[in-house]
């Protein structure tokens, strides 16, 4: 069997950031991805949060094709035909060093490919994985224990090792796997490496892209050239269900869609069609006039790994690591939405501890134990940690219902004159706060908030 | 029959939106009322690149989805609305138009599906997403 | 012997999006073309059957980082070795100083006893530069080709006429244009592409081949290049099958495409 140092199995962020440092370190690395070029098979909301990985090579970031720097923050929440937009414009999120840029996959990802390539990294697209190869083909186990799980501390563990890949009729052997495949996992719980993602712990994003003038957008958005807008949208437009709208500003273009909880899609008793949320969205008159005369150039469609740290298998084992998507590595906390970057800094650790322990000779889970604890110590594992209430908060109904109906009445109310007699404004607002936001269920919420 | 369907759309949006602002007499006007009537979902799919291959890349166990499958969730939740019925009652796929995002696969709870990614060189190609 | 394929690295034509009426270039990938592709498997199947021969994929490109890596998979499918004409000067050019610049670069490689090409290219597909290339190096031409077979020193080719199949010999050297139902080209498997990127890729500019820039200079021009602007009707027609089916026919006859 032919045999290479690393293979990495999909070439998107977190696949080709640990191809990227393993070809710095010297080592012969291999991606293999399915897409037509990278980031021809990926798709992002839109925004990456380059604060946190700005470190993590630094000279790559430079000359990235990012879209736009995010300075301009709203989230709106949406019921009964009102919309209340909170907004906040920060120079700190700008400047010289913004803390997030709009991206577009294909253009990110190819843009790492061949740095990638400069590196001395093989990238070679078109090219799907049909299988983790493991020691005496028998089948890895080992899915469970993962750092969420409680004492697991990702030693060794029962998995057959991960000695290569098939591709087609091909079989190439490595001594570490990298396994980049994405959300869906097919290959590793194939191999018995991780669960296969259910629908409680996955959600449904997709989006169009609406072409606009560069003008255009910094004229809707009220933003300088070259900066961008993010708004997240909140309440009737997931009609209660776990979820809510994004739209993100390209150069010239927007990222407009929707993401919905799979097992609340699956269970409604209706017929409502998951595509139709993003149609409703787009013809409210408060949504409307944002796109208008934008012409839509793509549609796409990805799942979102939302379980949060209790879903993240066993980060490693015998000769494999497993980084970004496919790891569960993603965290919606409702106003963030991150991902990227998590695939960026595990991709990142990945090669260094992969690099070591092609030093040390020795690439057993022991050998690539030091991934693990590098993500721990990083912001990857930690700010997962933090969130770790947020999956089980996220299933708050009255989150997606009751609270964008208070916020958008009591908002409503306020600027309301007429036709009678007008109160005094102290007693709309302290009336709507206690009818709304003063009783046994927003209580317990609040107390759930706090664990966030 | 209708020569301008998207004219017809538009008024019943607009009929729907029903909060347009009124200011004294003058018309309705507002976003509603420019706003036009929400693309075919075949029309959103038709902008993307699918190169398709001669084998289809979702299988559906017929046999399961009869006789143990109640409930048809695949029917809408899929994003590209590529599940329907056909005349016998069976669910059948569009696979040509798949976005492979897995949703169905995850969704389909008696796992009726037999899903692969397509081969290298075929499926949905993004190109801004 | 040695066989010499001609490829076009083409943009990927499937990945075009049209803008205004315009097509967005920018960022499209490229490919091996789709004749292209034919070719090189007739290559291949010709050294299956036995014959043994060097297979050189060559391909004459503006410079332009992509083409060399397209080559790549030409390298993957079926060739020896590569040959790569990379010329800024090449960005803007025509059929006649294509044609000049493979015919230098065959003779400036090693020569040909059999050159293919697709009959023509998936872009522009004008089916020129075949015929130009083998009258530059004075070889017999044969078009149309659905099947090669070589042997003594002369290439057979099954030929499609419209209404006829024409059997047609030709000696050594030669060259043959195919068209797509020659063969149903592989896919490159993972271990040809690992082992295409260990393959030699010989890079040449114009002047390697003692041409100046001029001789890229195109003849013609292109002037315009869109679809015919269609005025539609856009009529739809709603309801079920039996009513729907009425309609069409009413319409039909309106327009005075049916009846009368």
């Amino acid at each position: 069997m032919e045999k290479v140092d690393v293979i990495v199995v999909g070439g998107g962020l977190a696949g080709l950031s640990a191809a990227y440092g393993l070809a710095q370190a010297g080592l012969e690395v291999m991606v293999l991805e399915r897409g037509d070029y990278p980031g021809a098979k990926n798709v992002t909301g839109g925004r990456l949060y380059t604060s946190v990985v700005r470190d993590l090579y630094p000279e790559l970031w430079e000359g990235a094709p990012f879209e736009r720097a995010v300075t301009r923050e709203a989230i709106s929440m949406l019921a009964d035909g009102r919309m209340a937009t909170f907004e906040i414009a920060a120079e700190e999120f700008g400047g010289r060093r913004p803390q997030s840029f709009t991206v577009v996959r294909a253009k990110l990802d190819q843009y790492l490919a061949e740095r990638t390539g400069e590196a001395g990294g093989m990238v070679i697209p078109k090219m799907k994985v049909d299988a983790l190869l493991t020691e005496g083909g028998s089948e890895a186990s080992g899915a469970g224990g993962g750092p969420g799980a409680s004492g697991a501390d990702g030693g060794p563990g029962a998995s057959g090792r991960v000695i290569g890949i098939r591709a087609g009729e091909d079989e190439i052997g490595a001594d570490v796997v990298v396994v980049a495949e994405g959300v869906l996992g097919l290959l590793s719980s194939e191999a018995g490496l991780r669960e296969r993602p259910a629908a409680a712990d996955t959600a449904l994003g997709y989006k169009e892209v609406i072409e606009l003038p560069a003008s255009v957008i910094e004229d809707r958005w009220h933003l300088n050239p070259g900066e961008g807008a993010a708004q997240l949208f909140m309440g009737s437009v997931t009609k209660g269900m776990m979820g809510g709208a994004f739209l993100y500003t390209n150069r010239e273009s927007i990222s407009l869609g929707i993401v919905v909880g799979m097992e609340q899609l699956r269970s409604r008793p209706d017929e409502l069609e998951s595509w139709q949320l993003l149609d409703e969205l787009k013809t409210s008159p408060a949504v409307a006039p944002l796109i208008k005369g934008g012409e839509v150039i793509e549609y796409s469609a990805h799942a979102v790994a939302e379980g949060g740290i209790a879903k993240v298998p066993r980060l490693l084992g015998d000769g494999y690591v497993m980084v970004g998507d496919a790891a569960g590595l993603s965290l919606n906390a409702l106003i963030t939405v991150r991902g990227m970057d998590f695939a960026i800094a595990s991709g990142y650790h990945a090669a260094q501890a992969i690099a070591a322990a092609k030093a040390a000779g020795d690439t057993s889970a022991a050998g690539l134990a030091g991934y693990e604890r590098a993500l721990r110590e990083s912001f990857v594992l930690k700010d997962l940690q933090t969130a770790a209430k947020v999956p089980a908060l996220l299933e708050n109904q009255r989150l997606f219902t009751h609270y964008p109906e208070a916020v958008t009445k009591l908002m409503a109310d306020i600027f309301t004159i007429g036709p009678g007699p007008t109160e005094k404004l102290s007693k709309t607002g302290f009336g709507g706060v206690r009818r709304s936001f003063l009783n046994l269920a927003t209580a317990k919420d609040a107390l759930s908030f706090r664990k966030i | 029959m209708s020569e301008t369907p998207d004219e017809t759309a538009t008024a019943g949006a607009a009929a729907e939106a029903g909060a347009a602002p009124t200011i004294g007499t003058a018309p309705a006007s507002g976003a509603a009322a420019t706003t036009p009537a929400p693309m075919k979902i075949d029309a959103k799919l038709g902008l993307d690149v699918f190169k398709l291959d001669k084998e289809p890349h979702i299988v559906i166990d017929h046999e399961i989805c009869r006789t143990v499958c109640a409930k048809k969730v695949c029917l809408t939740v899929c994003p590209a609305d590529l599940y329907e019925l056909d005349d016998s009652g069976d669910v059948i796929v569009n696979w040509e138009g798949c976005l492979e995002c897995g949703t169905c696969l995850i969704c389909c709870e008696p796992q009726a599906l037999s899903w692969k990614y397509p081969r290298g060189e075929y499926g949905v190609q993004y190109r801004t997403s | 012997m040695r066989i010499v394929v001609c490829v076009k690295t083409n943009y990927d034509l499937q990945m075009v999006r049209v803008k205004g009426r315009e097509p967005v270039l920018e960022a499209l990938p490229y490919k091996v073309g789709d004749l292209e592709k034919n070719a090189l498997e007739a290559a291949l199947q010709l050294r299956e059957g036995g014959l043994e021969c060097t297979i050189v994929a060559l391909t004459v490109a503006e410079a332009n980082a992509k083409v060399k890596e397209t080559m790549k998979e030409a390298l993957a499918l079926a060739a020896d070795e590569a040959v790569v004409v990379n010329d800024p000067a090449l960005a803007a050019t025509d059929q006649a100083a294509l044609a000049a610049a493979i015919a230098k670069a065959i003779e400036h490689t090693g020569g040909a006893d059999l050159v293919l090409f697709g009959e023509g290219s998936t872009d522009n597909y004008s089916g020129l530069v075949g015929s130009r290339v083998a009258e530059l190096l004075g070889l017999p031409q044969i078009g149309y080709a659905r099947s090669i077979a070589v042997a003594d020193g002369a290439v057979t080719v099954e030929r499609s006429m419209d209404d006829m199949i024409e059997t047609l010999q030709a000696p050594l050297p030669a060259a043959v244009t195919v068209v797509s139902e020659i063969n149903e080209p592989r896919v490159a498997t993972l271990m040809n592409i690992m082992k295409a990127g260990k393959k030699p890729l010989t890079e040449l500019s114009l002047a390697d081949l003692g041409l100046d820039a001029g001789a890229a200079a195109p003849q013609k021009a292109v002037l315009s290049n869109l679809a015919e602007e269609q005025d539609r009707k856009h009529i739809i027609i709603e309801g079920d099958a039996a009513t729907a089916a009425a309609g069409l026919v009413d319409a039909l006859v309106k327009e005075g495409v049916l009846g009368r």
